[in-house]
């Protein structure tokens, strides 16, 4: 009688691990598990105008002092009452208080929902992490143009 | 021969594994005990076959690399962008600037950044978070001299609230 040849079909799995271990070990060692962005600045350069802008837009002003204090103030503001244009917040533990200024954006933006323009006028002994702080929470308030003003 | 009455009624008796396995009391010969241990490997690839695909998506994102020295830290912020294509780097260190590695001063900048922007139309500025203001102002002032209104700061994407 002749013996019936097995059929089964049998996978060795052990290179297959190898294999999937050496991926492992390559992609853990060139990861990358920090993720660098970044943050745009909208510049106006001689007389470059941004497509259906007017002349004068609303923007949104703040200006750095030296002692970490912020001055911000609403250009062109002509809907807007008299007592929320101008706002002086103080620093906070030595660097800017970015939250209330973001407050206060809030409530600008609420007043004029087309407010997307803002200038940031940093002193020289400004932090850097400060003006990154403040364009964060500009961004975060929906006004996307913002722009430096150099020293 | 004669037959043990008790000899055949051992020898076919129906073997119990169990009580065969027993080391106290071995009713049945002591038979030769051997541990193996099985591994289930097909779990083992499944969860090896999960992490390779998990981490060769998590690698791809992104358009391209940027080189950050070990003590820069850069600054944090969660409306972030992606970092874009046909951009230059400019790096800020212990008030120095580097464009790809080539230490240049404020003149030499202008410079190149002039000659930069006919193929490159964003400037991105990678410096520490503790740097002041002052320190940035040469690369942001010569950047919109060589005509570049396009200037972004580099920094780490921070979780969105």
């Amino acid at each position: 009688m002749e013996k019936e040849k097995s059929l089964d079909f049998e996978v060795n799995l052990m290179p297959m691990i190898s294999i999937l271990a050496v991926c492992i070990c390559f992609l853990l060692l060139t990861g990358v598990w920090v993720h660098v962005g970044t943050l745009n600045l909208s510049q106006a350069v001689g007389t470059e105008v941004p497509l259906g802008a007017s002349e004068n837009p609303t923007a949104l002003w703040v200006r750095f002092e030296n002692d970490s204090s912020v001055q911000v103030s609403v250009k062109n503001g002509k809907d807007l009452n008299e007592n929320i244009k101008v706002i002086t917040i103080q620093h906070l533990d030595r660097h800017v208080n970015a939250r209330d200024i973001e407050r206060f954006a809030k409530n600008i933006k609420v007043a004029m929902p087309q407010l997307n323009v803002a200038l940031i006028l940093p002193a020289a002994n400004s932090s850097y992490e400060d003006i990154v702080a403040v364009m964060d929470r500009l961004k975060k308030q929906d006004i996307t143009n913002i722009g430096i003003a150099p020293l | 021969m004669k037959f043990n009455e008790s000899q055949i009624l051992n020898q076919s008796l129906i073997q119990s594994m169990l009580k065969g396995q027993s080391s106290l009391k071995p009713k049945q010969k002591i038979m030769k005990q051997f541990f193996s241990l099985s591994l289930t490997l097909t779990s083992l690839v499944d969860g090896f076959t999960i992490l390779v695909i998990y981490l060769l998506v998590s690698t791809t994102s992104g358009t391209f690399e940027m080189k950050i020295p070990r003590e820069m830290i850069l600054p944090e912020a969660t409306q972030s962008e992606l970092l874009a294509a046909k951009s230059i780097t400019v790096r800020v260190q212990d008030n120095k600037y580097f464009i790809n590695d080539r230490v240049l001063n404020i003149e030499q900048l202008g410079i190149v950044l002039r000659g930069e922007r006919k193929i490159n139309e964003r400037i991105i500025v990678q410096a520490d978070k503790r740097a002041n203001f002052s320190s940035l102002n040469p690369v942001v002032l010569s950047g919109l001299r060589a005509g570049f209104s396009k200037i972004s700061f580099a920094v780490l994407q921070g979780e969105r609230n």
